[in-house]
């Protein structure tokens, strides 16, 4: 695909005036103003997600008014004022007060869309001084979001002159369960944070990989030696042949099966087959059309029908009948149960590929050093991402150095590598820095997405309202790699009975391979299709029980001495059903209401309550995955956290530094952060699987506690002192004693610390035996999500009015960033019930994959409930997948509950919505 | 390589309408499309004319005939604010505060809405499709959720703009500057169905650009509304809507316009609902035979059934919210 900038080849002077001072460039007239700020003026704090109008993250002021810097061509700016991010100080006080009221609200997470928002935000203040809501969701909603759910956004804006915001640090030992501002907040409201796209080493090349245009192609190269010639400024072409290590990489090494550079045959379209790397301008200006490579389509596998089909091609050789894995969990004879169970109820339900639309779209750079190679990008993972580039480089991990960005987005899908493994090959190769970007549109062929699943359900309970038995069968389109294909099929079988005591059990899953973009991670491994199958499923028992849908959850909820489905007890830190009792004030509140409504509706308006329970095992399912911190105490009396695990938003680096804080009795004040760099920090494994609060956490919290006793230890003093951390001094009070530590009288160790201490925490878990009993996970989290939405009857349309979420976080470490994961859940959750399906090959952008918007998000109440975990740091449990499971199920449920109809492939878009409705023939919805 | 081309910024009228003479010439204005269209390969272009330096395109204003002109450059922004449109054609305010984002509002011209491109998924992609040259229309057997259910032959795309139906409901004209001098299309007559011609939506010929709309002054107490369904909260095309304009007494209609939007290859005017309604009480039953006539003739694809019935909605809710506002006509209160 083509670039703007290399349309014309004229270059113009071009004068207009940026953040108060002039500007003159010479570029193409036609340069997307984005770029040329970026670029040419080194003004990155304008994000660009998208290019194409979709995204507003390049949101700049031109002469005071918003505009999408990415389809703005420079030459149109000329005399005009330009406002970037970078210059929202300069028109005033109001600034900054917007700034703070965003930290504080935990308005910006992974912060790529944050600079639009302040931009945008700042149009409308400097206009209206007191805006009203939905003034406030209008001058936003150019604007995606897909991290916080809008509301916090919404809410720092209206509340900007409330206060006067001051910082309040926690006392000492009371940094867990306070609403501490997250640490890493201050570079995401002033436009300074670097992500992927936002540094390259000066004369960095550029690669562009050339991908496969069909779903499965043979190909054959051309004379690429002849292309290099004609082409200047190309260095090089990189295909298979370049690969000095192994050319295959995947998340799961035993299936590890993707290639960096595809040979011979194109698996699935946007699949890499060769990349050209040279001057950066030169390989942006080629035109990609004329490639040396020759196609020829192969009839592809596109669904999990075909894959299945007798005498299906395989996508895999070694792979039988398109199998990837099998997943199985059988507890006593579901059979026989279920003929004798008093109800049943069956269903079928389907899903579609969600894409993870995270608005920064992947890039980095890397550059040789010596004998290692270093790789500057974004990712969740970055011990992963180093021993993969050193499979492929032929080379030891240690000669590898990942140094991670920040992350504009992850939700699982930078888990796996992207841009790496050519940035990292061409520098190489080549000795020089190699830079990459990926378009939206290349990010959203080429990286993971949710896998797509066909889920046969039938479930049966007794009389008295209890679940005897619970049959399911799911196959999930698993794409044409392996990626973590494994990981949903060993996941789901274990939660498909959700959080409820399922006597009799079978479920059995398959990843199924096709030739479609390789399906991942995406925030719940598998868990969130599931529950919309087994939630709405467990809503049609109750109503053949004659029972409310509430109070049959909360008699067949889990409880401390349950087995689960796997036979594991938990004994402690079930929190279920408390999750459910909260809900049960809204939900008699909001059934009223909602009937009252209903009866007296004449128009075509109908509303309608769900809820939905969830659980989610934290960690890997039955396999160790440690973390190690690491904490330095400096001669100045500082603190250092090594602290790996990757914030990709969520806010791990904050939470974890307020376990190791009060771990240590120390403020927090004290604290700095070194970043995940694979060279300096040890390895916290990735962000996934909602594991960094609880695993991390907990590694965190025993180094805090080593370092105390290290140094209660040289001071001689019991374990009860306390210490006072000082400048360049410890003091220990330990009863009426006190002892002094001169920290620059100390030895320093090589990471320049006088004490350290490092500790590694693996959950215990034990592997399930072939009918999945056993030990998943060491620790579950718990949740329920009440919705409360209105229907359209006569135009198919779902309005999601409100939605009432109670979790079990065990301890909230804090409050403001688990009510932040909360909304943002409910958001994704809206968007899988309600509008999102990536179509391969169509609509491979953000106008037409539509995720939700600000308007989409009704108020979220957040009840956090804490029934502590015995294992996690101070009772802790994960909240980052866990938040997004139940809020299509409670959707899908309402929606049943407003005009009786269920929608059985997803999302319920208008169509679907309404031709379900006349199938149903709904009162009122006949016309005559 | 790509052809290259050139881009020029005059500063009059006759030189821009000169510099769009060569073939090739594409006019930009707020560049929102254009820019999209160039990068997805969705045309070609030889030269690049920028017409943000002609001032006379710009700015809404009235005309001693109470007539009201709105430049062609005029953004979205100042059309949805303008008090002068929100209080003669609240119909045209809210279609253009429908229509894509803020950002893009204040980027985007009225006369760029008009001309611009369909956003067809096939069109807009790596296909070959008919509109674009090929010899198929993907739609037919493809994804054909978002396209139309009427107008459609051979070719099946929808109008993006949000701006056009109003515009056609409020019998708008555009005036049209090219190398044979003015002239002046009625809105309802600018838009051009597949049927026609494939390659082009409107018609404008090479070189020609829209100066200004003129709008004619409504009758006296008439009202007009637009209506717009879409998949999501915030901006996104219409999946259907509907402009609508009245001239009532108490409840029965003495004239109407009634023009869909995204359901066609042009803003769809349904001629048959107005002969429904006009002359005839708004009530349960005209409502519903005005929106049995807004559907008659539909010819949906696979994917796109739930238009119709869409289109069926939003005429029924559209009416009954003007009913219900409206005091039963004098002569039925007995
Ligand atoms: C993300 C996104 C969402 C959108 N959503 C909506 C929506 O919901 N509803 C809606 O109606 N629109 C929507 N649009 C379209 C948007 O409103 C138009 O792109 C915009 O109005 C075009 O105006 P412009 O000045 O930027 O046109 P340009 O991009 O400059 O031009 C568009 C086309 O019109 C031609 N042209 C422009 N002005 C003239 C003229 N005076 N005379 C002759 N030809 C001319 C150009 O040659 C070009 O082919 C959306 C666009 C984007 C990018
Ligand atoms: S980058 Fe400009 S709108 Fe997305
Ligand atoms: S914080 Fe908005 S996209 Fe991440």
């Amino acid at each position: 695909m083509a670039t703007i900038e290399q349309l014309t080849d004229v270059q113009a002077t071009i004068g207009f005036s940026v953040n108060g001072s002039v500007a003159s460039i010479t570029a193409s007239p036609l340069a997307r103003l984005s770029r040329t700020l970026r670029e040419e003026l080194g003004l990155t704090g304008t994000k660009v997600g998208c290019d194409a109008g979709d995204c507003g993250a390049c949101t700049v002021l031109l002469d005071g008014e918003p505009v999408c810097a990415c389809l703005m061509a420079t030459a149109q700016a000329q005399g005009c004022e330009v406002t970037t991010v970078e210059g929202l100080a300069q028109r005033g006080p109001l600034y900054e007060k917007l700034q703070k009221s965003f930290l504080i609200h935990g308005a910006a997470q992974c912060g790529a869309c944050t600079p639009g928002m302040l931009v945008a935000a700042t149009a409308l203040l400097e206009r209206n001084q007191q805006p009203t809501e939905t003034e406030v969701m209008d001058a936003l909603g150019g604007v995606l979001c897909r991290c916080t759910g809008y509301r916090k956004i919404i809410a720092a804006v209206l509340e900007v002159n409330d206060r006067v915001w001051g910082q309040n640090t926690p006392e000492v030992g009371h940094a867990v369960g306070d609403r501490l501002v997250r640490l890493d907040g201050q570079p995401k409201v002033n436009g300074t944070e670097i992500y992927g796209a936002d540094e390259a080493p000066a004369g960095a090349l550029a690669v562009r990989a050339i991908r496969c245009p069909f779903h499965r192609a043979r190909f054959q190269f051309g004379d690429l030696e002849a292309y290099i010639a004609q082409h200047a400024g190309v260095a090089a072409i990189l295909t298979a042949k370049d690969v000095p290590g192994e050319n295959r990489y995947g998340v799961i090494s035993k299936f590890a099966d993707q290639p960096v550079f595809a040979v011979e045959e194109a698996r699935f379209r946007g699949e890499a087959v060769a990349a050209v790397v040279g001057k950066g301008e030169a390989v942006e200006k080629l035109d990609l059309q004329n490639f040396p490579v020759s196609w020829k389509e192969l009839p592809p596998l596109t669904s999990i029908d075909n894959a299945l089909a007798p005498g299906a091609p395989l996508v895999h050789l070694d792979r039988k009948e398109n199998v990837l894995v099998r997943g199985r969990v059988v507890r006593d004879d579901v059979e026989k149960a279920l003929a004798e169970a008093a109800v049943t109820a069956e269903a079928e339900y389907e899903t579609g590929f969600v894409e993870h639309a995270c608005i920064e779209p992947e890039a980095g750079f890397a550059r040789r050093v010596g004998d290692m190679v270093e790789v500057q990008a974004c990712t969740q993972s970055p011990y992963m991402d180093r021993s993969d580039i050193a499979q492929i480089l032929g080379i030891q991990p240690e000669a590898v150095r990942i140094i991670p960005t920040a992350v504009g987005g992850g939700f699982g899908t930078k888990l796996d590598l992207s841009v790496q493994p050519f940035v990292a090959l061409a520098a190489w190769r080549l000795g020089q820095p190699v830079r990459m970007v990926y378009s939206r549109t290349e990010s959203m062929i080429s990286t993971t997405k949710r896998h797509p699943a066909r889920m046969r359900l039938k479930a049966g309970a007794n009389r008295d309202g209890k679940i005897v038995a619970l049959d399911f069968h799911a196959d999930f389109n698993t794409g044409a790699y392996s990626s973590w294909g494994p990981t949903v099929a060993a996941r789901v079988p274990v939660h498909a009975s959700g959080p409820y005591y399922v006597p009799h059990y079978r479920a059995l899953t398959r990843a199924i391979h096709t030739h479609l973009v390789p399906a991942g991670a995406f925030r719940g491994f598998g868990v969130p299709q599931t529950a919309i199958a087994q939630e709405q499923l467990y809503d049609e028992l109750a109503d053949r029980l004659g029972m409310d849908r509430l109070e049959f959850r909360l008699l067949n909820a889990l409880d401390d001495n349950t087995p689960t489905v796997t036979g594991q007890v938990l004994g402690e830190g079930v929190g279920i059903r408390a999750c459910f009792e909260a809900l049960r004030p809204r939900w008699l509140a909001a059934r009223q209401e909602t009937a009252a409504f209903n009866n007296n509706a004449t128009g075509p308006l109908r509303r309608g309550v769900g809820v939905a329970g969830m659980w989610y095992g934290c960690g890997n399912t039955s396999l160790p995955n440690p973390s190690t911190m690491r904490v330095g105490l400096k001669p100045d009396g500082r603190i250092a956290l090594h602290q790996g695990a990757i914030d990709i938003g969520q806010g791990s680096a904050t939470v974890v530094t307020q376990i190791c804080a009060d771990a240590l009795g120390c403020p927090i004040d004290r604290f700095d952060l070194v970043s995940g760099d694979t060279s300096i920090t040890p390895d916290c494994g990735k962000t996934s699987a909602s594991r960094q609060t609880f695993v991390s956490g907990k590694a965190a919290f025993l180094a805090g506690k080593a370092l105390r006793r290290e140094i209660l230890r040289r001071a001689g003093a019991c374990d009860c002192a306390k210490i006072s951390f000082q400048n360049g001094q410890l003091e220990i009070q330990d009863g009426d004693r006190q002892h002094k530590i001169t920290l620059s009288q100390l030895p320093t160790e090589h990471h320049g610390y006088v004490l350290t201490a490092e500790a590694t925490f693996d959950p215990p878990t034990k592997p399930l035996d072939e009918d999945g009993q056993g030990i998943p996970y060491a620790v579950f989290g718990f949740g329920a999500h009440l919705a409360e939405i209105e229907v359209d009857i006569e135009l198919g349309t779902v309005k999601v009015l409100r939605i009432t979420a109670a979790h079990d976080v065990g301890r909230a470490i804090n409050p403001t960033l688990i009510e932040g994961q909360i909304e943002g859940g409910v958001a994704q959750g809206i968007g899988m019930a309600l509008m999102e399906e990536f179509f391969p090959g169509k609509g491979e952008n953000l106008h037409d994959y539509l995720i939700p918007s600000a308007g989409d998000i009704p108020p979220v109440e957040s009840i956090l409930i804490e029934d502590q975990s015995p294992i996690g740091p101070f009772g802790a449990k994960g909240i980052g997948e866990q938040a997004v499971i139940p809020t299509a199920p409670a959707i899908l449920n309402a929606l049943h509950d407003a005009i009786g109809v269920r929608v059985h492939k997803l999302p319920a878009t208008p169509d679907r919505v309404r031709a379900a409705i006349l199938q149903a023939g709904i009162a009122g919805a006949q016309r005559g | 390589m790509l052809p290259k081309f050139s881009h020029v910024r005059p500063s009059s009228l006759r030189q821009a309408v000169q510099q769009l003479a060569s073939s090739g010439s594409h006019v930009h204005a707020g560049g929102t499309d254009l820019l999209g269209c160039l990068r997805d390969g969705v045309f070609g272009a030889e030269k690049i004319v920028s017409i943000t330096g002609i001032g006379e395109l710009r700015g809404i204003n009235s005309r001693e005939d109470g007539a009201v002109r709105i430049g062609a450059l005029t953004t979205l922004s100042e059309v949805a604010t303008s008090p002068l449109i929100a209080q003669n054609y609240a119909l045209l305010a809210q279609a253009a505060a429908a229509a894509a984002s803020p950002q893009l509002r204040n980027q985007g011209t009225i006369g760029g809405n008009l001309c611009q491109r369909p956003r067809c998924w096939y069109f807009r992609g790596d296909f070959q499709c008919l509109r674009k040259g090929g010899d198929t229309c993907f739609a037919i057997n493809g994804e054909n959720e978002f396209h139309c259910v009427f107008g459609g032959s051979r070719c099946y795309i929808v109008h993006p703009s949000d701006t056009a139906p109003a515009l056609v409901a409020l019998d708008a004209r555009a005036h049209i500057r090219g190398p044979l001098g003015m002239r002046v299309v009625p809105l309802g007559s600018f838009f051009v169905l597949p049927a026609l011609d494939l390659a082009r939506e409107n018609v404008l010929r090479s070189g020609e650009i829209i100066t200004h709309i003129s709008l004619p002054p409504l009758a006296p107490g008439s009202i007009s509304s637009y209506r717009k369904v879409r998949a999501r909260g915030s901006w996104d095309f219409a999946l259907a809507g509907l402009a609508l304009a009245l001239k009532l007494t108490g409840r029965r209609v003495d004239w109407s316009r009634v023009v869909l939007s995204g359901v066609a290859p042009i803003p769809w005017r349904s001629s048959e609902t107005e002969k429904v309604l006009l002359g005839r009480d708004l009530n349960p039953r005209t409502l519903r035979e005005a929106a049995d006539a807004a559907t008659r003739g539909a010819e949906p694809l696979s994917q796109n059934g739930y238009k119709v019935e869409l289109v069926r909605g939003i005429v029924e809710e559209s009416l009954r919210a003007i009913m219900e506002s409206h005091p039963e006509t004098p002569s039925e209160r007995t």
